[in-house]
């Protein structure tokens, strides 16, 4: 259990002990904590002031299923508010087996200065000039950082986008195979990285040194259950592993809810082509893979394979978020064309999901057609040429809006929205505006009250409410290392008893389920403070306008939350 | 009554040579309910099946209306 501090400046590196504050917290919430208490909230997030922290779940690195998720956080360039990422692949897994709490990256390292850093199986921490790695893409670097370092290791890393400081840029993370594919992709962080100076992590995967568990048996037993509910379920044990989270975009097509066209629909033309079952249905044919484990100590798999007609990798893990916002959002319905853009944003190292809605405000202002895949591929390529759209599309959405003059720009504090309409998932909305983390996908996504019947979408009813449980469960969820995809079990007795048992053998406690809503309260609580001493107000947590305005066919609703009723979410 | 339905994810398996263009056809008797008609194709519960109609989910007991276009999907969360 410890801190690795790296000063950029001096390229200092210290190993300390994590004082009593931090301990029994993980990932996201030890990220939020921190930066609360040390980072100052007016900074410069380009600036040596910022701190950019790496984080495993508190159950990251254990045999806990689906629990090898790697928070990153910092104060955002794209939103200027506290903001935490997260990225499956191995990283996680193996930070928690060397038995660090986090990796505290402070400062700047001089201009024009290039490191990386390397962490070893003893973990030993030490920067090594990466001037020969400058300027590369992902896919080149992660190749090359394996022929340097062997192939034991998980790598997180910017590509050109991070170095270029764009707001938009992402820190890559490879996945079981080694490929850059996996990101931490919201928010900006690969530009702090990038200001940093810093192009590389690299975590020797071999380490044996796990924090201590409390009560080993009762955690291996907690272990075995949850996997077990994990496979009971036919989201996690079904859908996803035979279609990937490609298999939300028919039912969110069929709720009128997939915003496409830049917002300016909720049913897309060409969704079926773009469907999971299509995608499955493609990848078989031409000899791809789907099921594909992408992250360590996964039992979903929901990952994939994409291949072109000639049975040539282009790219892997295409996911619903960046189908949406490459195809919906573009009009693009041309899988060969939505993977290549997947591909390029992984080499380049930017947000798919800020790209794709960048390339959208971009069409919808008539600088180039909806549905020209060309066009889309062009754009994103100029991101790594550095040109002057280039630079303008790596910023995020809200910068190609104020370029092009365009007013249709579906963000919140900045970040973009994700790939389900607010007008027709009135819970989206509230969790869209208030989430301390800009518009997000899944800081409290609440389309499962939709599927079960609990909650009528189209009506405010009960709306503020389950936003602020989704919110608070996944502040929990992103402290423990637990993926997104797997959280759903929680709400299962099942699954959600095996979780807090797991919790606490791991921490010698005894908290009831009900309980680690305070964990996530607290989480909470310490970013929405951050965010109000960045200069955050009660008027940034609302939709741009045309939300409320333009009424989204086929269901014809706008967004119906009130103010007062978007200012009550975060009443605990 | 005659319902035309069209099935999602794994449920198509529930069809034999299901076809995702035409779906499939249901033949239900009148004031039919939504468990009848996962009865009638063949779909467990266990499958966590969601039945939808012009976009709105509809719940077990609710009745299927003549000439509906219907969508069955698996409950699905969000990521």
């Amino acid at each position: 259990m410890r801190f690795i501090r790296i000063e950029m400046s001096s390229q200092e590196v210290r190993v300390e002990p994590v004082p009593a504050r931090y301990q029994g917290v993980g990932g996201r919430g030890l990220i939020s904590l921190y930066i609360n208490e040390h980072v100052p909230p007016a900074c410069n997030p380009l600036g040596p002031e910022n701190t950019l922290l790496f984080a495993p779940g508190l159950l990251g690195g254990t045999h806990l299923v689906n629990t090898s998720r790697m928070a990153v956080g910092a104060k955002s360039p794209l939103t200027g508010t506290i903001k935490e990422s997260n990225a499956g692949g191995t990283f996680g897994d193996s930070a928690g087996r060397l038995g660090i709490t986090a990796i505290i990256i402070e400062g700047c390292a001089p201009p024009g200065q290039s490191w990386l850093l390397r962490v070893d199986v003893d973990g030993k921490a030490r920067l090594v000039s990466a001037d020969e790695y400058k300027g590369m893409r992902t896919y080149a670097l992660t190749e090359a950082l394996y022929k340097a370092y062997g192939s034991q290791n998980s790598i997180m890393c910017i590509g050109p986008a991070g170095e270029q400081m764009l707001a938009a840029a992402s820190i890559q993370s490879t996945d079981t195979k080694g490929r850059p594919c996996r990101a931490a992709g919201r928010g900006g962080l690969g530009a702090v990285m990038g200001s940093k100076g810093l192009k590389a992590i690299i975590l020797d995967s071999r380490g044996r040194t796990t924090d201590a568990i409390m009560n080993q048996e009762e955690f291996e037993k907690a272990a075995g259950d949850f996997a077990r509910a994990v496979r009971n379920s036919p989201f996690s044990s079904s859908v996803l592993p035979k279609f990937g989270t490609a298999g939300l975009v028919a039912p969110v097509n069929s709720m009128g809810g997939f915003p496409s066209y830049n917002a300016t629909k909720g049913v897309f033309d060409g969704w079926e082509k773009i469907s999971g079952e299509h995608i499955a249905e493609l990848i078989a044919k031409r000899g791809g893979r789907t099921g594909h484990q992408g992250c360590s100590k996964c039992i979903i798999q929901c990952s994939n394979e994409f291949v072109d007609a000639g049975g040539k990798y282009v790219t892997s893990s295409l996911q619903y978020e960046t189908i949406w916002s490459m195809g919906g959002m573009t009009g693009i319905d041309d899988l060969d064309t939505i993977a290549r853009l997947d591909f390029l944003c992984d080499d380049l190292g930017v947000d798919t999901m800020s790209t794709g809605v960048g390339v959208a405000v971009a069409m919808d202002s008539g600088y180039k057609s909806f549905g020209d895949g060309k066009a889309a591929i062009d754009m994103v390529e100029e991101i790594a040429e550095g040109t002057e759209l280039g630079r303008v599309l790596g910023n995020g959405p809200e910068a190609v809006g104020r370029y092009l003059s365009h007013s249709r720009v579906p963000v919140v504090k900045g970040q973009s929205i994700s790939g389900y309409d607010p007008r027709a998932m009135q819970g989206n909305a509230v969790t869209y505006a208030t989430s301390p983390m800009g518009a997000d996908h899944t800081a409290g996504n609440v389309l499962a009250e939709y599927f079960t019947g609990r909650l009528d979408p189209l009506k405010t009813e009960g709306q503020v409410e389950a936003s602020r449980r989704h919110q608070i469960m996944m502040a929990v969820v992103d402290s423990i290392g637990l993926c997104v995809l797997a959280s759903h079990v929680l709400s299962t007795a099942e699954g959600g008893e095996a979780f807090v048992k797991a919790v606490n053998a791991k921490l010698g406690i005894d908290l009831e389920l009900n309980s680690l809503a305070d964990m996530g309260i607290r989480i909470l609580k310490a970013e929405l403070d951050f965010n109000h001493k960045a200069g955050f107000t009660n008027k940034d947590d609302r939709l741009p306008r045309f939300f409320y305005e333009e009424p989204l066919a086929p269901h014809n609703t706008v967004v119906q939350i009130s103010d007062e009723d978007m200012d009550r979410t975060f009443e605990f | 009554m005659k319902i035309r339905v069209k099935l999602f994810s794994i449920l198509r398996e529930y069809v034999p040579d299901y076809n995702p263009q035409k779906g499939v056809e249901a033949d239900l008797s009148d004031g039919a309910t939504v468990s009848e008609l996962l009865s009638h194709l063949g779909i467990p519960v266990s499958e966590a099946p969601v039945v939808t109609c012009n976009g709105l989910v509809l719940h077990r007991g609710d009745t299927i209306q003549k000439e509906s276009a219907i969508e069955i999907f698996q409950s699905v969360a969000g990521g």
